[in-house]
């Protein structure tokens, strides 16, 4: 018998690897996990019938970089189910039973998608690699695993000071990795000063149309322009905003307006629901309504307008060169 | 700390995170402000050194490698014995391997440590047992199929990771239940003729 075909017999020399699952998860046909066995870590890709591994052995794990990044599909998703949430309100209201229980169904998944939306990206670089560890997809739950994983680590591999990170590695001492490295962009700002500009104008517009005694089609009309302006310039900004070195106040602030936009939508939508519903009766107080939601309207607009421009004028570049470090001669 | 390799980089706009910023609960990337964290271990700052290519046999009376008899044995295989050289003796678990114990085992799925892929028969042998029972007629030919599935892989290596053979016992128990259907129907069939 040939010596190599006792490996026939390394089931008994192998004995099964005791793997601990790590927190985070994705996918729902397609699933990828993480475990922590004894040495390694293993990345999981399990398909309905089969699994592919990748093994990162604690000692060749040189880091874990988790980045948070900017999904736009979970607050669409989240602002559907708003919309949908408030559709089966109202159709319970109006006993419309079955199609309100199918839409809430319905309302359920389209929760659950927007629950399930990355919001980091999270890699692990070795001497050799650089992946995607797509299990770990929401950031807390990231930091949560690798504050599981940083000690078996570290046992591994010792243990690095914080002093020597603290006090920054010499320059000369780091191999650059070739990445597609980019500028980022300056951006004066113009356009987020035109969108802060339309919405303040938009709320002075509103506090007009309050005022007065009787609808005004005109003011009516110039305030919807307004509103609509105000959006396509804050999309603009949006746009024109990525990878800029505007400051993170400016682009919370813009994100802030959109967002109220979007408030704006949905109350409007859940408003006009219920006003449907209780005009039917005839109780309902139909003045009365839309100046509580112009009022609500104009406070928005205005805060966010006014905090915008204020923001944008801190924020202003400086005109005047700072005076001359070299000492005037004759001194 | 010997030599620092390459820099960390933002996975999103690919600037460079300061070593500041290492080891951080959080950080804002410079580049795109983005919030994150960046946690590096000591194996980034050591390079893996080059592996030996093994000593050449001097005299005659020492002992070669079984693959380079030009070599000089450095350990033998404790699977089959063999003589190594440096070059050849592979560390695992432990143990001194040959490439061919290690190629032979990983081969046959008995390294569990050394799969990348591995088919899970049980989920295959359920699917089998439930889809065609949708359209029932075909449950005719797949509950045999389902049987052997369970029959043929109930031993196979499955997922490395934790599992239960509670699938194979479903997927079992579906298909006698198709096949005992099948069976009533027919011998009904015939008696009532």
């Amino acid at each position: 018998m040939d010596l190599v075909d006792r490996v026939s017999n390394l089931s008994t020399m192998t004995p099964r690897i005791p793997y601990r699952r790590l927190p985070g998860r994705s996918g729902l046909v397609f699933r990828d996990s993480l475990w922590m066995g004894p040495d390694h870590l293993l990345k999981v890709r399990s398909t309905p019938f089969a699994q592919t591994y990748r093994r990162y052995h604690f000692t060749d794990i040189q880091a874990i970089v988790v980045t948070e990044i900017e999904n736009f599909l979970a607050p669409i998703g989240y602002s559907a189910a708003a919309f949908l949430g408030l559709t089966v309100f109202a159709l319970f209201y109006i006993q419309m039973t079955f199609w309100a229980i199918f839409i809430s169904l319905f309302t359920l998944a389209v929760l659950w998608w927007s629950i399930e939306q990355p919001n980091c990206d999270t890699y692990l670089l070795t001497f050799v690699s650089q992946d995607k560890l797509p299990s770990l997809r929401k950031y807390r739950t990231a930091l949560k695993t690798i504050a599981a994983v940083k000690n078996e680590i570290e046992s591994a591999q010792g243990h690095i000071a914080s002093e020597a990170l603290q006090s920054g590695l010499p320059a000369a001492q780091i191999r650059k990795r070739d990445s597609t490295d980019f500028d980022i962009r300056h951006v004066t700002g113009a356009l987020h000063v035109a969108a802060f500009g339309l919405l303040f104008v938009r709320a002075l517009a509103g506090l007009a149309l309050l005022n007065m005694r009787s609808n005004s089609v005109f003011w009516s009309t110039a305030a919807s322009l307004l509103g609509f302006g105000a959006l396509v310039f804050l999309l603009l900004a949006a746009i024109r905003q990525y990878r800029s070195d505007i400051a993170p106040a400016v682009r919370a602030l813009l994100f802030a307006a959109l967002a109220w936009f979007l408030g704006c939508a949905i109350g409007g939508f859940g408003w006009g629901l219920y006003l449907a519903i209780e005009m039917r009766t005839g109780r309902y107080n139909l003045a009365a309504s839309l100046r509580t939601y112009a009022i609500v309207q104009f406070v928005g607009y205005g805060i966010i307008g006014i905090a915008g421009l204020l923001t944008m004028w801190y924020q202003r570049p400086l005109k005047q060169a700072p005076p001359s470090l070299e000492p005037e001669a004759g001194l | 700390m010997e030599v620092a390799l390459d820099p960390l980089v933002c996975f999103r706009c690919r600037k460079p995170i300061p070593a500041e910023d290492w080891n951080r609960d959080h950080a804002f990337c410079a580049g795109c402000h983005a919030p994150l964290t960046a946690t590096v271990f000591p194996a980034l700052f050591t390079t893996p050194g080059a592996p030996s290519s093994g000593a050449v046999v001097v005299d005659d009376g020492e002992a070669s490698c079984f693959y380079h008899p030009q070599k000089r044995a450095a350990a033998p295989c404790d699977q089959c014995g063999r003589f190594l050289c440096a070059l050849c003796q592979i560390e695992f678990q432990g143990q001194n391997w040959c490439p061919r114990c290690m190629e032979s085992g990983a081969a046959k799925g008995r390294l569990a440590h050394l799969d990348k892929q591995r088919a899970l028969y049980d989920n295959i042998a359920l699917a089998t047992a439930i889809l065609p029972a949708l359209l029932v007629f075909p449950t005719i030919l797949s509950a045999p199929v389902t049987l052997y599935l369970v029959i043929r892989y109930w031993s196979a290596p499955s997922s490395i990771l934790p599992r239960s053979k509670v699938r194979f016992m479903v997927a079992a128990f579906l298909a006698i239940v198709e096949i005992a259907a099948w069976i009533w129907l027919i011998v009904y069939q015939i008696y009532r003729r």
